[in-house]
């Protein structure tokens, strides 16, 4: 595939054996993976298209390890990647050979629960779900969801800033984190925020969450949790064009109505996810939402009475709403098991542009366009209330071809998102997978401004070095 | 005297920023100019102001989001969205009144000051709803970031480190914010007469409820003249026939810490400007006020310590997470404003501590702001650097680590 990644650095490789030494004197040898064999279980993140076998995993339990390993690769210039789960879908945990995979998977531990003031500390690689269900029983919940939250970690929720279907009511991981324990390239360990509001200085937390392990390791996070809602409630709307179901939610969010979620899927995406959940979706619709409300029995009944009548003017073929607890949990199962049950057809690209959702039907009717020209299918699936698109571009990996034009497809799709006033990814990251495509949206002075923040806390570019900015157009990393 | 410099376009506003590069000299920047009183006075011998950079640029109601350039008044983007049912959800104070000011606030500061009310703990702060801005770093390079859609994590997030820089990183040319529409109604549960105990007990039971509580907060008797009770107050906002389920759920659920009077909209609405704009205090009797941000079941134990020992009137907002002190000038006061003491106090209590209005001969001691941690310096001087590198914008304004 054609996103370059520089070849490694032989002097550093050449070194292998006195760098394992060294690593071997910080970690206990359980916690530090050598051998090729096992190293390849972490070649790849879900981006498996590219591939990478890193020198050696680490896997620290402690803040300390960390700051120790990070100022051992810092005095030999040996790059870093840190790693949650792997579940990113940008490269973003995409190894490098001439350097270490960081993991905090062994860094799982909820230290404190707060009921009082409403906070969660937790270690980096405890996962989503295990914030939640560590405060479920007490009524409280961790609300940013996204899709993958069984196995991804909060260290890399918070170095890509992601989302989930639920935070067009509750924001997304920046609005949701208190505080973090961040290890900086030269050890040092730094406490930024708590379980205080406001930063007394720059909000270096809203710096830190969204940049990609790029500039510094995080290894504790304290996170806001939040009354559960006294329930939930989807329902299924149909709609026979694109258009309609795009007029209704701007209808919707017009009308004063914020509903918890307002998720898309079109028919392709709607025949595989009701094949894999039995989730009940009809499947003679062009177009489908699921729209949750939360409340009281009677709030949700009130609520969804309105959105049914706002929706009346666009011509709904089926309205629905959940009957039962089991219902709507199938209902969601679908939507979440999105992904997976379309990679059991198909391999897939997914894209993650968000557009102005006034643009909505315009961008629908060009992604079928630009995508039928390079000869595949696409199934659309994603957050519809505030435009944050998931086309799956469908092709066959193991066919160079179709490896290139869906490339190529996805990278026009991206481009046609920055074109209509959007940006190009609203919730994976850049990654490596648009990192060259960076400059669509942003002028090299708006890089050399994101660059400078980079080159000051990592001066020898050696943390995740060959994502999110293009290989062109970088300062020279300072020499050791 | 210093000259004042009131671009038309971020072009010239960059001309501007590179003349002063060229000739070694510094920028005060500012908006409408209403918070001069804050901060470390500076001596600076140019301004640089948005006052000639105004007007809307964007706003789609269907969409959420509304963009205008940074000089514009904030009372002009309010009134917009007020036609069109919405608001900014985080509710941003002017403090006009307070600070006794003849000018206008404007969009830019409330990003720069990450100005927000009594909704913070419901709809977060300025830099919560904050998706895009253009800004001009002291390289005089004009630089955007975010854009104008609500989820975007393309590229680092500046905006957020922009929000509360008081603007000692760039000057801010236009802003992006989201927008909420307006619920249809609000209630507020008033509870009397409870000690600073009870009421962030009740507080923090009320938000930890499913009732969607907006905005708490706990006005003492010696907060100001117009008040003879306690007053512990929950604010809940949406459809009417949700807020009388909601508010009668709550009162139940309450009950142990007495009887709730219900305030009707206007009411209620007018509760929460006076506390947002913290109206209710003199201003010419205000001498010194603090901010301290905590975490809320501290509040108490820190609201007791400021009443031992010094002449304090407080209000406590954000369930407890917020203590605004009025301070009376005193021994114990006059040299630093109690600074010294009161950021000792937070050091075991955790939180931080601004001081928002003061006599010039305490701003002079430098200590308005917290000073960051030691360990933080670090950071906050790549950030500072990254963005000005030449340390052109608002000098010595904001502490860059303990002791400067
Ligand atoms: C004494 C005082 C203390 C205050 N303290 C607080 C507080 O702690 N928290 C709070 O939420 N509100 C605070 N306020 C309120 C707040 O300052 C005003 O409400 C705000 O709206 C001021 O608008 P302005 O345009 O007059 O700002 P100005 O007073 O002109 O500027 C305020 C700050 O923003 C910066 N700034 C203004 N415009 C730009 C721009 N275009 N680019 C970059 N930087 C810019 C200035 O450099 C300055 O640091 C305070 C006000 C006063 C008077
Ligand atoms: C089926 C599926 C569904 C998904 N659904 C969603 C969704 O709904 N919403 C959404 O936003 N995303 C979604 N994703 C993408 C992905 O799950 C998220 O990006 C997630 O946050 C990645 O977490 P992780 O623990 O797997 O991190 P990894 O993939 O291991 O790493 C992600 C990034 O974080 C960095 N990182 C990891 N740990 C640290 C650390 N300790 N310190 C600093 N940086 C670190 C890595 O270097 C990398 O850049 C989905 C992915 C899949 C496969």
């Amino acid at each position: 595939m054609s996103i370059e990644i520089p070849e490694p650095d032989q002097t550093i490789m050449q070194r292998r054996a006195e760098i394992l030494a060294g690593l071997s004197e910080i970690v206990h040898a359980d916690c530090l993976i050598t051998r090729q064999e096992e190293c390849r279980a972490y070649e790849a993140d879900a981006l498996t298209a590219y591939r990478r076998i890193p020198m050696a995993v680490v896997l620290p339990t402690t803040t300390q390890q960390v700051s120790e390993i990070v100022k051992f690769c810092q005095a030999h210039q040996v790059k870093i990647v840190p790693r949650g789960a792997g579940t990113s879908l940008a490269g973003g945990a995409l190894p490098v050979e001439d350097g270490i995979i960081l993991g905090v998977s062994r860094m799982t531990q909820i230290l404190d629960i707060d009921y009082a003031n409403r906070t969660a500390k937790v270690q980096a690689g405890v996962t989503n779900i295990n914030i939640t269900n560590a405060v479920a029983p007490d009524g409280f919940f961790y609300a940013p969801d996204p899709s993958s939250q069984l196995a991804c970690t909060i260290a890399g929720n918070i170095a890509m800033n992601s989302g989930g279907a639920h935070c067009l009511k509750y924001g997304v991981t920046t609005n949701n984190i208190l505080g973090l324990t961040l290890v900086l390239m030269d050890g040092t360990i730094v406490t930024l925020g708590g379980d205080h509001l406001d930063s007394e200085s720059y909000d270096l937390l809203g710096l830190i969450i969204g940049s990609e392990g790029q500039l510094g390791i995080v290894t504790e996070a304290t996170v806001r949790i939040l009354a559960q809602a006294e329930g939930a409630r989807p329902m299924l709307m149909g709609f026979q064009s694109p258009k309609e179901a795009g007029a209704c939610v701007a209808a919707i969010i017009g009308s004063g109505i914020i509903p918890v979620a307002i998720e898309y899927m079109d028919k392709p995406a709607i025949k595989v996810c009701e094949d894999f959940a039995h989730a009940g979706y009809p499947l003679d619709v062009e177009a489908l939402l699921i729209i949750e409300v939360e409340g009281s029995d009677q709030e949700m009944q009130d609520l969804l009475e309105r959105i049914t009548e706002i929706a009346q003017d666009y011509h709904p073929s089926l309205c629905k709403i959940s009957q039962s607890e089991a219902e709507s949990s199938r209902i969601w199962l679908g939507r979440k098991s999105a992904f997976g049950a379309m990679g059991r057809i198909s391999d897939y690209m997914c894209m993650d542009g968000t557009i102005p959702t006034g643009t909505l039907p315009h961008v629908l009717e060009r992604i079928d366009q630009i995508v039928k020209s390079h000869g595949l299918g696409v199934a659309n699936i994603f957050h519809a209330g505030d435009g944050n698109l998931h086309p799956l571009i469908l092709y066959n990996i193991n066919d160079p071809k179709e490896c290139q034009s869906a490339e190529k497809a996805g990278a026009e799709i991206l481009k046609l998102c920055v074109e209509v006033g959007g940006c190009l990814s609203g919730e994976h990251g850049v990654g490596i997978e648009k990192r060259d495509l960076m400059t669509e949206q942003f002028t090299q002075k708006d890089l050399d401004q994101q660059m400078a923040i980079k080159s000051a806390l990592d001066p020898h570019w050696l943390l995740n070095p060959v994502k999110v900015f293009p290989l062109q157009g970088r300062p020279q990393p300072q020499k050791a | 005297m210093t000259a004042l410099q009131t671009p038309k376009s971020s072009q010239e506003a960059a001309e501007i920023i590179i003349k002063a590069l060229q000739s070694g000299q510094k920028l005060a920047l500012q908006g409408g100019g209403t918070k001069e009183a804050i901060g470390t006075p500076m001596t600076v011998s140019q301004t640089l102001s948005s006052a000639n950079l105004t007007g809307i640029t964007l706003y789609e109601p269907s969409e959420l989001v509304i963009a205008a350039r940074s000089g514009t008044p904030l009372s002009e983007i309010e009134d917009i969205l007020a036609q069109h049912n919405q608001r900014l959800s985080f509710d941003p104070p002017s403090y006009q009144s307070l600070l006794a000011s003849a000018g206008i606030p404007t969009l830019g500061a409330v990003a720069a000051c990450n100005l927000s009310g009594p909704r913070r703990i419901s709809h977060g702060a300025a830099r919560d709803s904050l998706i895009g801005m253009e800004l001009i770093n002291g390289k005089g390079d004009l630089i955007k970031n975010g854009g104008r859609v609500m989820k975007n994590v393309t590229g680092y997030d500046l905006t957020k480190l922009i929000c509360g820089s008081w603007g000692t990183l760039g000057f801010l040319t236009q802003l992006c914010f989201k927008v909420q529409p307006k619920p249809e109604t609000q209630t507020t549960l008033v509870f009397y007469d409870l000690d600073d105990h009870a009421a962030v007990s009740l507080m923090t039971k009320a938000l930890a409820s499913p009732f969607e509580v907006t905005s708490a907060a706990h006005i003492s008797p010696d907060w100001s003249a117009n008040q003879k009770q306690a007053r512990t107050m929950l604010r809940i906002e949406g459809f009417e026939a949700s807020l009388n389920y909601r508010s009668a759920e709550l009162t139940a659920q309450l009950h142990p810490f007495g009887k709730a009077e219900c305030f009707n909209e206007q009411k209620s609405a007018l509760l929460w400007h006076s506390v947002k704009e913290l109206s209710d205090l003199e201003a010419q009797e205000t001498d010194l006020l603090w901010k301290i941000s905590l975490k809320p079941t501290n509040a108490p134990i820190m609201a007791a310590w400021l009443r031992n020992s010094y002449d304090a009137k407080l209000l406590l907002d954000w369930s407890g997470g917020l203590i605004w002190a009025a301070l009376a000038i005193s021994p114990n006061t006059e040299q630093d404003g109690a600074a010294k003491a009161i950021r000792h106090r937070l050091n075991e209590l955790g939180g931080h501590a601004t001081l928002i209005k003061a006599p010039k001969n305490v701003r002079q001691t430098g200590l308005s702001f917290h000073p960051p941690a030691q360990q933080m310096s670090k950071l906050i001087k790549a950030v500072k650097q990254s963005f000005d590198p030449y340390g052109i914008f608002n000098p010595d304004f904001m502490p860059q680590k303990q002791g400067e």
